[in-house]
């Protein structure tokens, strides 16, 4: 029980980092579908600068900051050339798909090599609580990263004045903008942060899950974040459970398989993404989406 | 304090030779002069699309001039750099027509997300005690702490004249602010403005009704297809003078013809204890009894939100009754669209955006939208025949005078007022024996509102029946035989020879005076 805990929370870690990204960005009032590119671009990055450097740290930092490069790509087509967000976001996913294939190629010819890891670094005394000590205090910095900037972030959102900007920005970016806060100077700063985020869960996979990169490593988890978002209805702690229950699952899948059950690996390797198709069918139409989702906003357009 | 009075005498704002076009060679405002000094209720007039909306929109800097010069307080402003943050640091405020409150956010929020003062957390409760002092000092109530959506229309106004009050606004510009208030709100709002004009604050009251910008104004200008017109001082104001500068020609009285074979013995259409759920929370409709005859306009008066859309909903079929029955020739019936049109009835929809006409479609598309099912006129076969619905689009163009005079035109582009006429002239064509319109005139200027009303009378003297729902009461009295009220879903008589008090007392509590 305990180490499928374990294991949910470090399945989950990817998944809640890079939905914790998506729902700044979304709370902005854009829809980033490209979150597997950047989450891509984000292992790709973060595996080629741990290898060059030798640090996992320079590593995840890199992750991010290639993330973040591509962010600023979608940003400015999304927010300063107001071009629609969902083939913005498709065109992403398919260039970083393509480009980090090409480079891995490239820069390794026949194998990619093995780069550091993360490890695992327990916290004295928390690791020791029974059930969850090892589930969250005997993990990789990622997950005291999660822990750390998950109640941050619903904290600013709740409170802060930039927080209430975002939301306002996403709710009704015209009353935003008729109050004096700048809708695309929020929604940028929200597409960057929100990158970064994506490329440092991409980075988790590459530097703490395996030890390599492979092409298409991230296999749809960008768009399990996406649902995540959805089904967490854009609030920080609901996403903290949905991602959880996503992890669960992948270590429930992960489990099933190495018993050797009589179902085909095939079918069991289906189970995170049947359960994708299923919530989202069952969260759909309630609405707590921000209102302007989805809406490139043109000040002198009424 | 000398030079506070020296300040004084100076405009608050003034705008000198304003131009404006969003399309190359098609003005929407030309050389307009337009100021606005402290302590000044400033009415302006116009018609739709006359430029009243981008000229204020100019003055909150949403929208930059072609050309012109803006000073404020005397200091000259570059226009290139007018934007929302360089009209809000001037104390420039606008209560618009439709809440630029973020709905999903309480009143509290709303008036933190801007409020230039704060550091990096805002404090809701300092918040809270800024909007109870101001709400208290204008007489302006707010419930505390409620989210913004869940206000009604005439809090949300309350809610946005705070909010811009906290701002530290010097100069309120109000958009059609009475449009959606009930009579009484309506009564307590301009006390409220004259607060605001003695404490040396500038209004500027945006207006189609000329009996409140007499009541309320200092100085009228009206605009006309973008140009100043006209302004005058309150004391030269005259209803006749307002309209023909506004209009360019004078308006008649409205005629009533009389209605032929009116017979009042068996109604035409009548609902007997109706009952139907509400929409998003909405009171629903409750035992309602209503009767419609031939030749005879029933008006619904009340305030939005009491069963309206509810109303509207089940009479076009697409609401389900939970109880009680509609009869259309004495006969029950089953309100399902398609059997009501059959049967001769009429809906002009309310809400003309998302369900009278589609925008994108081009007049002719929306002029054949309703007939899709069996009209062999314009389809054969199922298939559609382009040259006889265009052509019969183009002869209802020319009869209702409908610009642009194009049936290939989107109807986006189409301005309010024309693309009511173009809803009005689709319903009417097929000789309806019962109109129900919804609110038909909402939005529209005086001469397109004048087109409408005459519609509806000369339907009535073909002697067909018309149910009027209108928020607008002034219409209701203007143009029914016989009203009512709807006040939370139920329906109340309205006396023949109530007055407005009185009707506006059984808007909201439903109980007669």
């Amino acid at each position: 029980m305990e180490a499928l805990l374990e294991a949910a929370v470090r399945l989950a870690v990817p998944l809640l980092l890079a939905a914790l990204g998506e729902l700044i960005i979304e709370r902005s009032g854009i829809i980033n579908i490209g979150t597997e590119g950047l989450m891509l671009c984000g292992a790709f990055g973060g595996f080629a600068i741990a290898v060059a450097s030798g640090s996992v740290w320079l590593g995840a930092a890199g992750g991010g900051a290639a993330a973040a490069c591509v962010g600023v790509l979608f940003a400015y087509f999304v927010v300063v050339r107001r071009a629609d967000q969902i083939v913005v976001g498709t065109a992403i996913n398919l260039l970083a798909l393509g480009a980090t294939g090409l480079a891995v190629r490239a820069l390794y010819p026949g194998m990619a090599p093995v780069s550091p890891t993360f490890g695992t670094v327990a916290v004295p005394l928390l690791s020791e609580l029974p059930v969850i000590g090892g589930a969250l205090f005997r993990q990789t910095p990622y997950v005291y990263l999660c822990l750390l900037i998950t109640p941050l972030l619903a904290f600013a959102l709740a409170r802060s004045r930039p927080g209430l900007r975002l939301r306002a920005v996403g709710e009704c970016a015209r009353a935003a903008d008729a109050e004096g806060v700048g809708v695309s100077r929020t929604r940028f700063a929200a597409v960057l942060l929100g990158s970064l985020l994506a490329g440092l869960a991409g980075s988790a996979l590459s530097l703490a899950q395996s030890n390599t990169f492979t092409e298409g490593m991230t296999a749809g988890r960008g768009f399990i974040a996406l649902t995540i978002v959805i089904f967490g209805r854009w609030r920080p702690g609901g996403i903290v459970l949905a991602a959880l229950f996503f992890g669960a699952a992948s270590a429930l899948q992960h489990r099933l398989q190495a018993r050797g059950t009589d179902l085909p690996y095939q079918l069991t390797l289906m189970l995170p993404y049947v359960l994708t198709l299923l919530v989202l069918a069952l969260a759909s139409g309630r609405s707590s989406a921000p209102a302007d989702l989805g809406k490139a906003y043109r000040r002198e357009s009424r | 304090m000398s030079a506070a009075r020296a300040g004084a005498a100076l405009p608050l704002i003034e705008l000198t030779a304003i131009d404006k076009s969003f399309v190359p060679q098609r003005p929407v405002l030309r050389r307009v002069d337009f100021d606005v000094r402290p302590g000044e209720i400033h009415a302006l007039l116009g018609e739709n699309g006359a430029g009243k909306s981008t000229l204020m929109n100019i003055l909150i800097g949403l929208v930059r001039a072609n050309a012109g010069a803006i000073e404020i307080s005397g200091r000259p402003v570059d226009l290139a750099r007018f934007g929302p943050s360089a009209a809000a640091r001037a104390g420039i405020s606008m209560v618009h027509q439709h809440s630029t409150l973020v709905p999903a956010m309480s009143v509290e929020e709303n008036l933190c997300f801007a409020d230039p003062s704060g550091g990096l957390l805002f404090d809701r409760r300092r918040a809270a005690s800024r909007l109870a002092e101001l709400s208290q000092r204008y007489q302006l109530d707010v419930p505390p702490g409620a989210r913004v959506e869940d206000l009604s229309v005439g809090q949300r106004q309350r809610a946005e004249i705070l909010r811009a009050l906290d701002r530290g606004a010097r100069l309120l510009i109000l958009d059609e602010p009475t449009a959606a208030l009930t009579p009484g709100e309506t009564a307590a709002l301009f006390p409220a403005l004259r607060r605001l004009r003695a404490s040396g604050r500038g209004v500027v009251f945006i207006s189609h009704k000329l009996d409140e910008v007499e009541a309320l104004a200092d100085r009228v200008t009206v605009l006309r297809r973008g140009a100043v017109s006209g302004t005058l001082a309150a004391g030269e104001l005259d209803a006749r003078e307002l309209g023909r500068l506004m209009l360019g020609r004078d308006l008649s009285a409205l005629e009533r013809p009389s209605a032929s074979g009116g017979e009042r013995s068996s109604p035409l259409m009548r609902l007997r204890g109706l009952s139907a759920a509400g929409l998003g929370g909405g009171c629903g409709l409750h035992d309602v009894d209503l009767a419609v005859h031939r030749g005879e306009i029933v008006g619904v008066a009340g305030i939005d939100g009491n069963g309206q859309r509810e109303l509207e909903e089940v009479l076009a079929g697409v609401r389900r009754m939970d109880s009680g029955s509609l009869e259309v020739d004495g006969k029950p019936v089953r309100p399902h669209v398609r059997t009501l049109r059959s049967l001769g009835v009429s809906h002009l929809s309310g809400d003309r955006e998302r369900a009278g006409l589609i925008p994108g479609f081009s007049l002719t598309e929306n002029w054949i939208l309703k007939a899709s099912h069996s009209d062999e006129r314009f389809f054969s076969h199922g298939l559609l025949r382009a040259a006889t619905a265009s052509e019969a689009t183009r002869v209802a163009i020319a009869h209702f005078d409908i610009t642009p005079a194009d049936a290939a035109a989107d109807v986006a582009t189409l301005s309010g007022g024309n693309a009511q006429k173009l809803a009005v002239a689709r319903e009417l064509s097929g000789e309806p024996r019962l109109l129900v319109a919804v609110n038909p005139t909402r939005g529209l200027d005086v001469g397109s509102t004048r087109f409408v009303h005459e519609q509806l009378l000369a339907l009535r003297a073909r002697a067909a029946a018309v149910l009027l729902i209108s928020t607008e009461l002034d219409e209701v009295l203007l143009l029914a035989d016989r009203c009512v009220a709807l006040s939370r879903g139920r329906v109340h008589a309205i006396p023949a020879d109530a007055d407005r008090a009185a009707i506006g007392a059984i808007m909201l509590g439903g109980q007669g005076a």
